[in-house]
Formats: C-alpha cells, sequence, structure tokens
C-alpha cells in the first residue's frame, strides 16, 4: 500500500501530465479557435464573393488553425518537430505511392477551385452528365441531377473532361430546328416566323432573333429558328418555340420536310435537257455499271443514285405508262408514306423514310 | 374561374342593384365613370386613389390590353391579371362589381392577411428596367443641335391594400419585349424593348390607357451629326407625373451627345412642377453622370 501511494505521489509530482492536459487545451482551443474564424471568414467572402469561395476560405482556415495548434502542442510537449518532419517526408511518400488518385484527385480539386469553370449552384454537363454543382470538395464535385440523383466526379475526371456550364452567362440562345419541303416559299417563311417570335416578350430584341435555311437534304430544307432568351426562361421559351414552329405550318400550311429518295428502277428515262447539258445517252449503260456487273435480278437494283436493297415485289403487269406512282417532279405529300418512283414508273416501293 | 364563383351570382349584392345604384356605387367606389372611357380621358384621376370593396365583390379593369378582375373576399385579395389584345387596344374601363368574369382557367392570385383594409389603391409606376427604344425610321441629329423628342412607353398598374405599405402585385399595361444592353451576350444589363415615332410634338404622340410620354432632349455637342439608332431611357430612375389634362409623363431626360463617344445623362423633375407628382423612381436619380454613349444610345 506504502509503495502505491509513493507511486502515485511521484505521479503527481511529474509535471508531465500537466503538459499533457496543456498540449489537449492548445488542440482544443485551436480547432475551435479555426472553426470561429473560418465561419466569420466564409460569411465575409459570401457577402462579396460567391458561395464555393466562401467554402474553400471556410476549409483553408479551419486546416490551418488545426495544424498550427497541433504543432503547437508537440512543440509544448517537447517532440523535437525536425524528427517528427523528417518522419513526415518518408510517412509522404510511402502515402504518396499509396494514394496517388486521392493526392491527383487533391491537386485536380485546388486546380478547379483557382480556374472556376464552375460554382456552386451553376447547371453543368460533365461527360452527359447534367446536374447543378452542390459542393466542390477537395477530392470531387457533387452534381444533383435533374432527376434527383447525386452524382459524384472525381476532381480529376472533371479536370481531364469537357465541361458545359449552362449558366456562367444570364442569356441562352433557343434553337429550334426544322425542314420544310423543297419548294417552300422561304423568305415568306422567314418573315411569319419572325413576327410570331417578336409577338413573345421574353424573346430577346437584341441580340435579334433569327431564321437560317442550312441546307438542302434528301428533298427538304433544313432550317433554324435562333432566339435569345435570359437563361432562366429557356426551357420555357424551347417548349413555346416548338409549340410556335408548330402552330405557323399548321396555320400557313407549311409542309413539314420527310426524307425522300427516288428509286431509279433500272435505268432513268431520258430527259431532253440532260442530253443537251451533255449528258450522253442516259439509257446507254455507263461504265460504273459496267465495271459493277450487277445482275438486277440476283437482289439487288441499282440505279443512279445508289443501291437501295432488295427489288420490290413487281405488280402485276400492266400497259406501259399506266402506273399509279406519281409523275416525276410533283411534290409528295408531307405526311405520306409512299416512296414516289420517278423512274420509268412500273413500280412502286414502300418509302424509306425517317420519322420527321 | 372556380376561385371565383363561390361568390357569383346571388352573392354579387350590387347586381341587384338598378343601373343608377350601380353607376353613383361606381362613381364613389373609383371616382370614375364605369361606363368605357375615351381615350382622350384615360383612367388617369383615379390613379392611387381609394377604391372601397365591399366584401365578396369582384371589380374589373380594362386598361388597354390589361384586364384586372380583383375580389374582395374575408381576409384576402384575389387577383387576376389577363394581358391580351393587341397593342393598339384603347378599351379603357372599370366594372362594379364586374359583369365578366375572367376564363375559368385564368391564374387567380391570393394574397392573404389576418387584418386587410377594405380599400384599394391602384397606383402607377413605371418600367422596372430600362427602356431601349428603336426609331421606326433613321433619325439624324445634325452636329451643334438641340431638339425634344417624344417617347410613349407603358405603365405598370400597382395594387395595394391600404393597410400594407408594399403592393400586392404589379402588373404592365403591356409587357414589352426583353431586350439586352450591352457589347455582347456575356456582358451587359437586362432591359425593355420597344419603338418609337420619335416625335417632336407631344401631340403627335397617340394617346392610350396605360401609357406614360417621356420628353427626351438630344443635345449634340459634337461636330458631327449624331445618328439615333436606339437609346437607353433610364426608367427606373425616373420619377411620374400626371399633367392636368391626366396625361402622364416621367421626369425629363436630357442627354448630352459629346465628342470622344462620351455622353451626359441629366434627368430634371423640376420641369413639371405645375404637374402632381403621383410616384417616386425606384432607383436613386443620378444626375448629370457621364457616360459611354454607347451605354445611353445602346
Amino acid at each position: 500500500m506504502n509503495d502505491l501511494l509513493h507511486v502515485l505521489a511521484d505521479w503527481s509530482t511529474d509535471v508531465r501530465w500537466a503538459r499533457w492536459l496543456q498540449a489537449i487545451f492548445i488542440v482544443v482551443v485551436g480547432v475551435l479557435l479555426g472553426r470561429m474564424f473560418a465561419r466569420a471568414g466564409g460569411r465575409i467572402i459570401e457577402r462579396h464573393a460567391s458561395a464555393q469561395a466562401a467554402m474553400v476560405v471556410r476549409r483553408l482556415t479551419t486546416w490551418l488553425a488545426s495544424s498550427i495548434a497541433l504543432v503547437t502542442a508537440l512543440k509544448h510537449l517537447g517532440f523535437d518537430l525536425s524528427v517528427l518532419l523528417g518522419a513526415a517526408g518518408v510517412l509522404t511518400v510511402a502515402l504518396g505511392f499509396a494514394a496517388q488518385t486521392s493526392a491527383s484527385n487533391l491537386i485536380s480539386g485546388l486546380f478547379l477551385m483557382g480556374e472556376r469553370p464552375f460554382v456552386v449552384g451553376d447547371f453543368i454537363e460533365v461527360d452527359s452528365v447534367q446536374g447543378d454543382v452542390i459542393s466542390v470538395d477537395w477530392l470531387s464535385v457533387k452534381l444533383r441531377t435533374v432527376n434527383n440523383l447525386l452524382v459524384r466526379i472525381p476532381n480529376e475526371t472533371m479536370v481531364k473532361a469537357r465541361v458545359t456550364n449552362y449558366t456562367r452567362h444570364p442569356l441562352r440562345r433557343v434553337d429550334v430546328e426544322f425542314t420544310v419541303v423543297f419548294g417552300t416559299d422561304l423568305d415568306r417563311l422567314r418573315q411569319v416566323l419572325l413576327v410570331e417570335v417578336d409577338h413573345n416578350p421574353l424573346s430577346f430584341d437584341e441580340p435579334a432573333p433569327m431564321v437560317q435555311f442550312l441546307a438542302f437534304i434528301e428533298g427538304s430544307v433544313q432550317g433554324r429558328l435562333c432566339v435569345w432568351v435570359l437563361r432562366q426562361n429557356f426551357l420555357l421559351m424551347r417548349t413555346e418555340l416548338h409549340q410556335l414552329v408548330s402552330r405557323v405550318f399548321r396555320t400557313h400550311g407549311v409542309q413539314v420536310g420527310l426524307p425522300q429518295r427516288m428509286i431509279w428502277q433500272g435505268l432513268p428515262p431520258v430527259t431532253g435537257s440532260l442530253s443537251a447539258l451533255g449528258a450522253g445517252d442516259l439509257n446507254r449503260p455507263s461504265d460504273d455499271a459496267l465495271l459493277d456487273n450487277v445482275d438486277p435480278t440476283a437482289g439487288a437494283t441499282v440505279g443512279r443514285l445508289g443501291l437501295v436493297g432488295p427489288p420490290p415485289p413487281q405488280p402485276p403487269a400492266e400497259p406501259r405508262g399506266a402506273s399509279q406512282s406519281p409523275p416525276a417532279g410533283e411534290p409528295v405529300g408531307p405526311l405520306s408514306a409512299e416512296v414516289r418512283v420517278a423512274a420509268s414508273g412500273n413500280t412502286t416501293a414502300p418509302k424509306r423514310s425517317d420519322p420527321a | 374561374m372556380s376561385l371565383f364563383k363561390p361568390f357569383g351570382g346571388p352573392r354579387r349584392p350590387a347586381e341587384s342593384h338598378g343601373n343608377a345604384t350601380k353607376a353613383a356605387e361606381a362613381a364613389h367606389l373609383y371616382g370614375a365613370r364605369e361606363s368605357p372611357c375615351h381615350p382622350d380621358d384615360p383612367l388617369n384621376p383615379f390613379w392611387d386613389q381609394p377604391c372601397t370593396f365591399a366584401v365578396d365583390t369582384i371589380a374589373r379593369w380594362q386598361i388597354g390590353t390589361l384586364g384586372l378582375w380583383i375580389a374582395r373576399r374575408p381576409q384576402e385579395w384575389r387577383l387576376v391579371t389577363l394581358s391580351e389584345g393587341d397593342p393598339g387596344d384603347n378599351r379603357c374601363f372599370t366594372e362594379y362589381p364586374a359583369r365578366d368574369l375572367p376564363p375559368a382557367d385564368a391564374l387567380v392570385q391570393r394574397f392573404a392577411a389576418a387584418r386587410l383594409s377594405n380599400t384599394l389603391h391602384l397606383g402607377a409606376r413605371l418600367a422596372d428596367r430600362r427602356f431601349v427604344v428603336r426609331p421606326e425610321s433613321p433619325f439624324e441629329l445634325l452636329a451643334g443641335e438641340t431638339v425634344d423628342l417624344f417617347i410613349g412607353s407603358p405603365l405598370w398598374v400597382t395594387i395595394r391594400d391600404a393597410d400594407h405599405p408594399r403592393p400586392l402585385a404589379e402588373a404592365p399595361v403591356l409587357r414589352p419585349s426583353d431586350t439586352w444592353v450591352g457589347p455582347d451576350p456575356t456582358l451587359g444589363v437586362l432591359a425593355y424593348a420597344g419603338r418609337t415615332l420619335a416625335s417632336m410634338s407631344l401631340e403627335a404622340v397617340p394617346r392610350r390607357p396605360g401609357r406614360v410620354v417621356t420628353r427626351l432632349t438630344l443635345v449634340n455637342r459634337s461636330g458631327k451629326p449624331f445618328a439615333l439608332h436606339r437609346v437607353v431611357l433610364p426608367m427606373p430612375q425616373l420619377g411620374l407625373w400626371v399633367a392636368e389634362n391626366n396625361r402622364l409623363f416621367t421626369d425629363a431626360v436630357t442627354f448630352v451627345i459629346g465628342d470622344e463617344g462620351v455622353g451626359e445623362v441629366r434627368i430634371d423633375n423640376a420641369r413639371y412642377d405645375h404637374h402632381r407628382r403621383l410616384a417616386e423612381p425606384r432607383e436613386p436619380t443620378t444626375r448629370g453622370i457621364r457616360y459611354a454613349l454607347s451605354l445611353l444610345f445602346g
């Protein structure tokens, strides 16, 4: 019993326990002060800058204060920090090998925070994932998709991937693409669309809306209606513009251009105009056709416009010229599902067309 | 119109009144005639005048293309705003009680409070953004010359309960198109767009209900003619006045076009001292500030 009392007395007189208590106190106070400063600094930064900048300041302050408190506490306990630093170097190398990915993400995160291609609250697209940025952390960026899923994307991926920020600029352009049949009065269509767009107050007067005609594709003219709107109105206007185009087409009798492909059964007819232009005798097999040496009865049809697959079933024999197919050059109804066969006119085949 | 329906029919007390009673009641409530107004005498007299409602009654205002239906229910106001028709619509009338109810699918806004007044103020304000107007035809001001242009723009109607300082709602008489004032779509400010005849006499500006006229003085102090393609009016910084003939005016604005692409804006709120001030500017007025001409003229 006496021995035990002696031990306790020695221990109680030892100053080491007091130093440990003081060290713990230093760490606790340091961490608390760090958090306090972080919160205050974050609040100030948030007032003058973005939420993301505030988050970075908060985290840096917390980590810095905690590190200072820890080092001070260790020094207070009498640890030789130079030894610790040497050990830390060895540890860093070991950790570096073990945590290459994390280190890469960490450094990428610093680049992201510095470059700021997006901030918390932006709506972005990364590798076909779209969502609101809800946090930019040391290792990853977290997105909330439109269907309320949380997607975590490593910072390294973010640095390498192509990122589209939809909310960086206040304005966006809504593009509505359409096709009309060849022969439509494009001047009139353009005028009508612009007048209709002008009636919508959400469409910007400046930059001005425009109608572009882009290409002739498979018997159609491809066009595009471009309207600038406020970013917040983008989705609404996209819907309204589609409705507008649909309404204009309906009320003005504009025919939607569906892909049309002319299939020549056998060889195309001779046309005077082509002959006059020096096209030669089109009934004479061309060199290409002779070289191809394709047997039309062997399962494929070759025409001037390409190889289009097996020949259609032959209708009952009719006098030449009695076909029901429309004459060449006559527009086909926009919703027609028939193929216009403008060859010698003795067959019809189902139209190969994509839905509008 | 289900939310308006419960107090339709027999619960619309004024319907059972005679025409004379109804007219008198309307005149008492609004200080304005009930029948459609002549465009030369729009509803200006009742701007900011108190309109007292009985509970479970509906009133209707038609100011140009803007239709307003306001209903007083116990502890709440109900409001329907509809904007439809041609911008040149000169309809201007009140109905109390409303003879025609809004369409059934119209959006009904409800404003509730534990204590509400039976009195409503229908106020007028100017646009909450800058207004960019383009002359209908090319306009050029010769060097060293000064001219006055009169430019019309739509009003915003504010609806305020007498016991509450903040308006319940605001609605433009005619919603102008959005536009952007800035060098490119990434840098600039949001504004409203409009067209102007750039008339040089007030009489030439068509009188329409719910419209206000801005007198813009252009002073060309540069040594060359100035082509006016568009002009950016600082509407949020302008106050609103009503003249004795009930015509509405904003504070007068002067743009001084200087050399080297710099101009100056002056806002004169003392020119209409003999008019009645109807509304203060939404933003503090800046006077004599020098701007790049691109900011003044887009």
